[in-house]
């Protein structure tokens, strides 16, 4: 089998309206836009992928990814789409850092389509299932109405939210605390900060929240600071007992072992979107595992096509804390038709089907100017 | 698809005369035995392992790792094989430590059952072939033969030697000269001490080599000192140019993590057979790519069903240096009847064939059945 062509269409990632008033500190552009990839082949199998931008924490938009595609494609056409690693050591051959996104929609492509070819499911090709569902965060808009989108989550089953905080000590604080009062123990609320605290900032908060007249148990500090300040991360580890989750610092395999040099985590959120693609972000789970730090399967900006990649590894992992495939539901447009990942009672389900199951993508009736199918 | 049994069969690794006198410095009992394992299926399909066994260096022998499947055997069956990851999982909840070779010989049918149920490879369970073959080491003995054995081997189209260190200065310092004088750069050779030195040995004897008229570019000081002195080695890497491998001390991650934290190691040789499966070994070559530390795919006195794994292993990593996949050309009697691993012109190859592409076992006469099963 050989690969005849690679074609794309950006797709605008459309937040629902209580996502646009957002107070999150995390930059967020007005319009943000992932690039569907499809890898076709000389046997008409083919295979989707999805490349997610978040330009405010990284700098990469749908063009960046657009022409990392371009430079990649004359490369792999006329390669056998099941040699992943090798296409992928020849994607980091071309581009040892950067073009992340890109390489994550060709990975991703590249899986989907070995699956397909194979007759198995993506996560067949990762060591096959481990888990028959995994449990996934969701994350609340961070506005007036947060309390009451928790409770109408709740209801559905979700017991772990990820709220984004807006780097403001009082509004923060003021949120915590109304969640804390709100939730049972057993629902878990991982703040995520996305670096908008300075170091002094983390720890003043977290005394405060530590001195509630309950411990709270059931959260975690996400991202509190500046993203490459392991070193700092550590000491604010050292400092609480409230788990510390470290995210948007690791891109690369060196991000992570530095991480795990300084002691600087107790979770770990790997993002495959955000560190090249599956099976990076798989070598990062090995890793985790290897040096007995938690981790989390996660999502950043993703549709529903990544977000099923996303739930592929997650259930073939062997412990992921939990998982994070629902940013597809805060979405005004589902670009999965039919199949993909499933959520049930606040858990993530893959389809047995072969590749990652998606039947059907579907884009929006408007296709930017440069797109193609 | 769920696994109906799974059961052992005992084979002697019966390694041809030279290497009876050989004075390396590495113990091996007069006999040793690898566990041929089988796992079987309610859909007819068979998958093959090998638990291989290094006793001397590890304690672990064939009678352990029989009882070993006995122990994990009503914990697997009834289970679905394409479950690799879960499946290691229960044999690492039933056997946090320990029962490596017995682990390693089940992951390796495992992989071979998931590739003849899905009609792929093993290397395309790994995420596909990176390389069409891969040069690898062979070991000559050692003992007065060395260099007539190696002239005969650089004649086959081998370039990489491990040659066995007999733990003796004297001795290894003269066979290393000889040697060197031997073979040109372009073949290396790796001493494999097998913890045969002290420290202060290994710098004496390093320091001697180093100070021949032309610096030896295609030497590589295996395992020189005790395995668990990582300090140690770390301190003799400070101390010399000529790169050094880390072997027999990597069973765990943690191992390897220590390695790769104290800098003691160019090289760390990854084996299959030694870390507990083809998904270990798989995790250390992440970590070692992660570190940058290079690594080689490596065998410890393997048969064929064993040194086939490895090449899969081999052929589907991104930079291995070189892949250890000859052992089975030491022994009197190759366990694998057709198919398996080719040696071609000092390189590994692979059929294309489902699972490990092993068509057909056979076993030593001696009362023993020829097919493989039950």
């Amino acid at each position: 089998m050989k690969i005849t062509d690679i074609t794309y269409v950006p797709v605008v990632v459309g937040y629902k309206p209580e996502y646009q008033h957002d107070l999150r500190f995390y930059p967020k552009p007005p319009a943000q836009s992932n690039v569907v990839v499809t890898i076709h082949t000389d046997e008409g199998v083919f295979g989707i992928g999805e490349a997610p931008n978040t330009p405010g924490l990284y700098g990469e938009n749908e063009n960046h990814t657009i022409a990392g595609i371009e430079y990649f494609k004359p490369y792999l056409i006329g390669r056998d789409p099941v040699e992943l690693t090798a296409l992928n050591a020849e994607m980091d051959r071309l581009s040892p850092i950067g073009n992340h996104a890109a390489k994550v929609g060709i990975d991703m492509a590249l899986h989907d389509l070995a699956g397909k070819a194979l007759g198995v499911p993506v996560y067949q090709l990762l060591g096959g299932r481990v888990h028959d569902k995994v449990v996934t965060h969701i994350s609340p808009a961070t506005y007036e109405e947060t309390s009451a989108q928790v409770s109408k989550l709740m209801a559905q089953g979700y017991r772990i939210f990820k709220q984004k905080m807006s780097g403001n000590t009082e509004y923060d604080l003021r949120l915590v605390h109304a969640l804390l009062d709100q939730v049972p123990l057993d629902v878990t609320i991982s703040l995520d900060v996305n670096q908008g605290w300075s170091t002094t900032q983390t720890l003043r908060i977290l005394g405060e929240l530590e001195r509630r007249p309950q411990f709270p148990t059931n959260i975690i500090i996400e991202q509190p600071t500046h993203a490459a300040d392991f070193a700092g991360q550590a000491y604010i580890r050292r400092h609480t007992q409230i788990p510390l989750l470290l995210d948007d610092g690791i891109r690369t395999a060196d991000d992570l072992r530095k991480i795990f040099d300084l002691g600087a985590a107790d979770i770990v959120s790997l993002k495959m979107s955000r560190v090249g693609g599956i099976q990076k972000c798989r070598q990062m789970i090995h890793m985790a595992e290897a040096a007995n730090v938690s981790y989390i399967v996660d999502e950043i900006n993703d549709m529903r096509i990544a977000n099923t990649a996303v739930a592929h590894l997650a259930v073939a992992s062997r412990r992921p804390l939990y998982t994070g495939v629902t940013c597809h539901t805060l979405l005004e447009f589902d670009i999965v038709g039919r199949g993909g990942v499933q959520l049930v009672d606040g858990c993530a389900i893959v389809p047995d089907g072969p590749g990652l199951g998606i039947e059907e993508v579907r884009y929006p009736d408007a296709v930017p100017a440069g797109g193609s199918r | 698809m769920k696994i109906i049994g799974i059961t052992g069969k005992v084979v002697e690794v019966a390694y041809k005369p030279e290497y009876k006198q050989d004075r390396r410095f590495y113990p091996k009992p007069s006999e040793q035995a690898n566990v041929i394992v089988e796992i079987a299926t309610d859909e007819g399909l068979v998958g093959w392992g090998e638990a291989a066994h290094s006793p001397g260096i590890y304690g672990e022998n064939a009678a352990q790792t029989m009882a070993a499947l006995d122990y994990f055997r009503p914990f697997l069956v009834g289970r679905d094989p394409l479950q690799i990851t879960a499946l290691n999982m229960e044999l690492d909840r039933m056997s946090p430590i320990g029962n490596v070779a017995a682990k390693a010989g089940i992951d390796v049918a495992l992989h071979d059952v998931v590739g003849k149920a899905l009609g792929v490879p093993v290397y395309q369970l790994l995420g596909g072939r990176v390389h069409e073959r891969l040069i690898t080491h062979i070991s000559p003995a050692t003992y007065e033969g060395t260099v007539a054995q190696i002239e005969r081997l650089v004649g086959q189209g081998y370039r990489i030697f491990k040659q066995k260190g007999s733990g003796d200065t004297e001795y290894d310092l003269a066979l290393i000269h000889s040697l060197l004088d031997q073979v040109s750069p372009d073949v290396t050779i790796s001493i494999d001490v097998n913890q045969g030195w002290s420290t202060l040995q290994a710098l004496r004897i390093i320091e001697e080599i180093e100070r021949r008229p032309t610096f030896p570019t295609n030497l590589i000081i295996e395992q020189p000192t005790r395995a668990a002195d990582f300090k140690g080695q770390a301190y003799i890497r400070e101390r010399t140019q000529i790169p050094l491998m880390a072997d027999d001390a990597i069973r765990t991650v943690d191992d390897l993590e220590k390695i790769i934290e104290l800098g003691a190691a160019d090289i760390v040789s990854l084996k299959i057979s030694r870390v507990g499966g083809i998904q270990k070994c798989q995790q250390m070559i992440h970590m070692a790519e992660a570190a940058n530390v290079s690594y080689i795919v490596d065998e410890i006195n393997e048969m064929r069903v064993a040194n086939t794994a490895v090449a899969h292993l081999a052929l589907a990593s991104r930079k291995p240096l070189y892949t250890g996949t000859a052992c089975w050309t030491s022994l009197e009697w190759d366990v694998v009847k057709s198919g398996g691993v080719q040696l071609v012109d000092g390189h590994a190859t692979l059929p294309d064939a489902p699972g490990l592409g092993i068509e057909a076992l056979q076993f030593p006469a001696e009362g023993q059945e020829s097919d493989a099963t039950r």
